[in-house]
């Protein structure tokens, strides 16, 4: 793997090398700042999990880049990341961390430790964020910058995506079936609203609307997909999947955000302003997790295969039209795209 | 623990009223009645565990000593933690624990946790590799280990021993052993505790720097209590029940990959067993009924305590018939009910039960001395359903005075488990049960003179287990088990043992080497990068052995283990680096009269070597331990 990267490495400085001169800013290619991050969580418990680097400039994909660089493994159970800045976050769930990494070198910077099984962050501000968490019944607040928890919110049981818009985070609660609104300068929970069987993801449309996904709870009801006003946190529309055998996740829009995407076995695409769920997927194929690149407009959909090996990556365009596959770790789940 | 106390204080109690002159050893003709027990299958390969070994280890659980001698696979989480063994290349599901005939693996799981089996109260553990565990039972594809109960006195009298060890980590542990014969009535009785807080020192090698941190969160009690209590009714006939009663509470510690934790496991087992033998001249009847007890209380990092419960009630029944001296044939039926509950891994709360019978008849065919064969024939009925047919053929030959030749082919099959079946979510009830199709062949030299002697045996194995069951995520990745694989286990065992005698000092030595490819062969999984590659966790080779030197009381060991590298991905991207470990034991025994003492001390891992056998599971470094124990006998 060493000699990968070398090589890789190696490869990128001669290509570097050759570019010829502009008069824009430099751009260091080899930073991992145009690209897509490959969350590969691994095994429960094996302490497997990695992170995978797809390099636009180049196209190539380097694997185990977090360990190469910090000799040091990403932990277990690789969740979600995001970046602000020139620093990424990545949510490594059972290790009950959060990892700071510079995006130019992917160094470790800093550190979050002892939460107890955090899910998905996000920004309120430049010095305030929030964790979610599987079983604390706590979302936790901290400061990115310093790395430092400065308090929680009692929520009822699991919760799974945030995302931060107008002064307020809303939280899908997914262990108790509520969306929830915190007011991002109280850090206090202003406002709920039910939604069904665990509402889990989130995405925000062009209207400035917030959908909400449930995954029914396997078997226990059908899953929903539910438009909320977030002024007024009144459910508008609701969509509901055909079967309780469905289990969707990783709501997506597009950049222009009027088409919503999820995946349940194969990849979906329906209009912001449908009244009704497709019956067939626009993607076939029995997928893990959903991704979009909204910069490049491309649909990135993870294959783990055994769930004990290396998995794949299969990259389409927003149509469903195969582009091609990259290599990935073991269990590809999450992606994080950088530079959009 | 408050109840089982009083039972054993009762048991004692009521041992010392009906023997008080069983101190003073009574003439009486000895009525000795040999249980008839059905052996391994002809043609297979068995070990029995050195008691040397079994008596260094009695404090401990049979993962520790499994690990020393057994050509057997030994996945540890830690001292005192979950321990799971696996036999021949295949997986901890594969292998049967089986004690007074009966497997008595968790019916939820399949698989037996070798850390909450104490070793104290057993007479002795043996391993039936392969296929030779047939005349036993069926699903031991990989093989099954037996756990031996403690014989009764052979006459009238009374056997004392209390024994007590501390060790490094905070580890304290003692036992009591009692046993007593009065005419054809006999008990036996041992009890065992044992405190650990495995607060070791090990490298972090999951933080930069690989700073030394202290194990947290790794405390283990452990207890238990063993009882028998037999009546030759005469010669030919007897009855006996047993018992045999664990329990063990561990805290279990976070990877060095976890920045917390607040896992706990309580394991109780409970097995009790009543028999009933009866050998004649040219016959043998043995009817056994047992009760198996398990409960599991799992308290995870949600704050939410798991419960899971299974009770199988075990009937067995074998009868031998030797019609001409050279021929010998057994039969036997088995009825089993298991039924296992917990609050969230069935979707019925009253639990699910399975209901299972079994049939099985047998020839051995002996022409001449030196040479037998044995046919085995077994049919499964499993809630209905009529399992694959099982069988096997196996033949030994002594061709020599100190050569033995033997080979075997069989059909074995693994029925799913009851969490394969009804897990919520995620169970699959249309699974088919593993078939393994093996062929062994083996031999066995041994020569002995007046003050040197030795053996050597050595197998290869060839066991292609189809229909191999394996959990992936399925629609709405949700977990859920599929008959996926097809995978083809391979190797060689081989063991040496050598003695020697030098005036008064005798030495031995015991060395094995094991190797093991266990390769996937196909897959309905598309694109499975795990066809053709070694299974995680099975090490190609592996070897041990110990050597020893008795001089008068005095009893010198020094043994040494070696496990090659272990994949811990399906598609080899990833394993465990070879470690190798050694130990050092020196024990001194000073009988006075019908009483002794016996000292002993022992160091493990004598290189302070840095290992693991599952990953970020950190080990310990050297350990010592120093045990004292008082043994009467009249």
């Amino acid at each position: 793997m060493k000699k990968v990267l070398f090589f890789s490495l190696l490869a990128s400085v001669a290509l570097t090398s050759c570019e010829p001169e502009t008069d824009g800013p430099q751009v260091n290619v080899n930073a991992f700042t145009n690209g897509v991050f490959i969350l590969n969580e691994g095994n429960f418990l094996a302490g497997n999990a990695s992170l995978s680097f797809y390099n636009k400039y180049n196209d190539t994909v380097t694997h185990d880049v977090f360990t190469t660089v910090n000799e040091i493994p990403l932990g277990d159970v690789a969740q979600s990341m995001v970046t602000r800045g020139d620093r990424g976050y990545i949510v490594v769930n059972n290790s009950g961390k959060i990892e700071v990494v510079n995006l130019e070198d992917l160094r470790s910077v800093a550190v979050l430790t002892g939460l107890t099984s955090p899910r998905f962050m996000a920004f309120a501000s430049n010095t305030k964020a929030y964790v979610t968490d599987l079983y604390s019944n706590a979302i936790t607040v901290f400061n990115p910058e310093t790395m430092t928890a400065t308090g929680t919110i009692a929520t009822n049981g699991w919760t799974e995506e945030i995302v931060v818009m107008d002064g307020s985070a809303y939280v899908a609660g997914a262990g108790s079936g509520y969306l929830y609104r915190i007011n991002t300068a109280s850090d206090q929970i202003t406002d709920s609203v039910l939604i069904g069987e665990e509402p889990s993801s989130l995405a925000v449309d062009a209207n400035n609307k917030l959908w909400v996904l449930t995954t029914g709870g396997w078997q226990i009801e059908q899953p929903k997909l539910v438009r909320v006003n977030p002024a007024t946190m009144a459910i508008e529309q609701t969509l509901t999947l055909a079967s309780t055998d469905s289990y969707p996740g990783n709501l997506s829009t597009n950049a222009a955000g009027d088409m919503l995407y999820y995946v349940d076995g194969g990849v979906y695409a329906v209009s912001i302003s449908a009244t009704a769920l497709p019956s067939s997927p626009t993607i076939a194929g029995y997928f893990y997790k959903l991704g979009i690149d909204k910069a490049a407009e491309r649909i990135y959909a993870t294959d783990p295969l055994d769930y004990n090996s290396n998995g794949k990556v299969y990259r389409y365009t927003m149509t469903g039209t195969a582009i091609d596959t990259l290599s990935a770790g073991l269990i590809p789940g999450n992606m994080c795209f950088t530079g959009q | 623990m408050t109840r089982v106390s009083l039972l054993c204080t009762a048991l004692c109690l009521w041992c010392a009223l009906a023997f008080p002159q069983a101190v003073d050893s009574v003439s009486y003709p000895e009525v000795r009645v040999e249980a008839y027990r059905i052996a391994q299958a002809v043609g297979t390969r068995h070990t029995d565990t050195d008691t040397a070994l079994l008596h260094l280890m009695t404090h401990r659980d049979l993962s520790a000593l499994l690990q020393l001698q057994g050509n057997i696979q030994v996945r540890s989480y830690g001292p005192g933690g979950i321990a799971t063994f696996s036999m021949r290349g295949t997986t901890a599901g594969h292998t049967q624990v089986m004690w007074m005939g009966m497997p008595v693996n968790d019916p939820m799981l399949g698989v037996s946790d070798l850390g909450t089996l104490p070793l104290n109260g057993l007479g002795g553990v043996r391993l039936l590799h392969g296929a030779a565990a047939m005349p036993h039972h069926s699903g031991g594809i990989g093989g099954t280990i037996e756990l031996v109960e403690e014989g009764p006195l052979s006459k009238d009298g009374i056997a004392v021993g209390v024994q007590g060890e501390a060790a490094a980590f905070g580890t304290y542990s003692g036992g009591l052993n009692l046993k007593l014969r009065h005419r054809r009535l006999w008990t036996n009785t041992a009890f065992n505790y044992l405190t650990a807080s495995n607060d070791f020192t090990y490298n972090d090698l999951a933080t930069i720097g690989l700073p030394e941190k202290r194990m947290e969160h790794a405390e283990v009690r452990q207890m238990g209590v063993v009882q028998a209590i037999g009546f030759d009714i005469d010669p030919r006939n007897s009855l006996s029940a047993h018992l045999r009663h664990a329990e063990t509470d561990r805290l279990l510690p976070a990877t060095m990959l976890m920045s917390t934790t607040k896992e706990t496991l309580f394991d109780r087992d409970v097995w009790l067993a009543l028999r009933y033998a009866r050998t004649g001249r040219v016959s043998a009847l043995e009817v056994t009924s047992s009760y198996i007890y398990g409960k599991q209380e799992y308290l995870g990092n949600d704050d939410y305590l798991y419960d899971y419960l299974y009770q199988a009630n075990r009937n067995i029944i074998r009868y031998g018939l030797r019609p001409h001296r050279k021929v010998q044939l057994k039969f036997g039926a088995d009825i089993t009910s298991e039924h296992a509950r917990s609050d969230t891994a069935y979707r019925n709360t009253t639990g699910v039960w399975r209901h299972w019978q079994s049939l099985f008849a047998s020839v051995t065919y002996s022409p001449a001395p030196w040479l037998r064969g044995q046919a085995l024939v077994r049919e499964d009925l499993i809630d209905g359903r009529f399992s694959p047919v099982q069988a096997l053929g196996g033949v030994e030959a002594d061709v020599l005075k100190w050569l033995r030749l033997s080979a075997n082919v069989s059909r074995n099959f693994r029925a799913p488990t009851l969490n394969d079946l009804h897990w919520n979510p995620g169970g699959n009830p249309d699974l088919r049960s593993e078939t393994g199709f093996s062929m062994e062949a083996g031999l066995k030299l041994h020569r002995h003179w007046k003050s040197f002697g030795g053996s050597l045996q050595a197998d290869w194995y060839r066991n292609d287990v189809d229909n191999w069951i394996l959990w992936t995520p399925g629609e709405g990745n949700i977990w859920s088990p599929r008959n996926m694989r097809r995978v083809l286990a391979q190797g060689v065992e081989t063991a040496l043992h050598l003695w020697a005698q030098a005036g008064p000092v005798r030495m031995g030595l015991h060395a094995e080497y094991q190797y093991t490819a266990s390769v996937v062969q196909q897959s309905d999984l598309a694109n499975d990068n795990a066809v053709g590659r070694q299974l995680i966790y099975v090490p190609l080779n592996s070897v041990r052995g110990h050597l020893s030197a008795h001089w008068k009381g005095l009893t010198l060991m020094y043994g040494a283990y070696w496990t090659g590298a272990r994949f811990t991905a399906s598609d080899n991207s990833a394993s465990l680096p070879a470690f190798h470990l050694h130990w050092l034991s020196a024990s001194y025994r000073l009988p006075i009269r019908k009483h002794a003492l016996q000292l002993g001390g022992t160091i493990d891992n004598l290189f302070n070597q840095q290992y693991q056998m599952i990953a970020w599971r950190p080990m310990p470094g050297r350990a010592w331990r120093v045990s004292l124990a008082y043994t009467f006998g009249t």
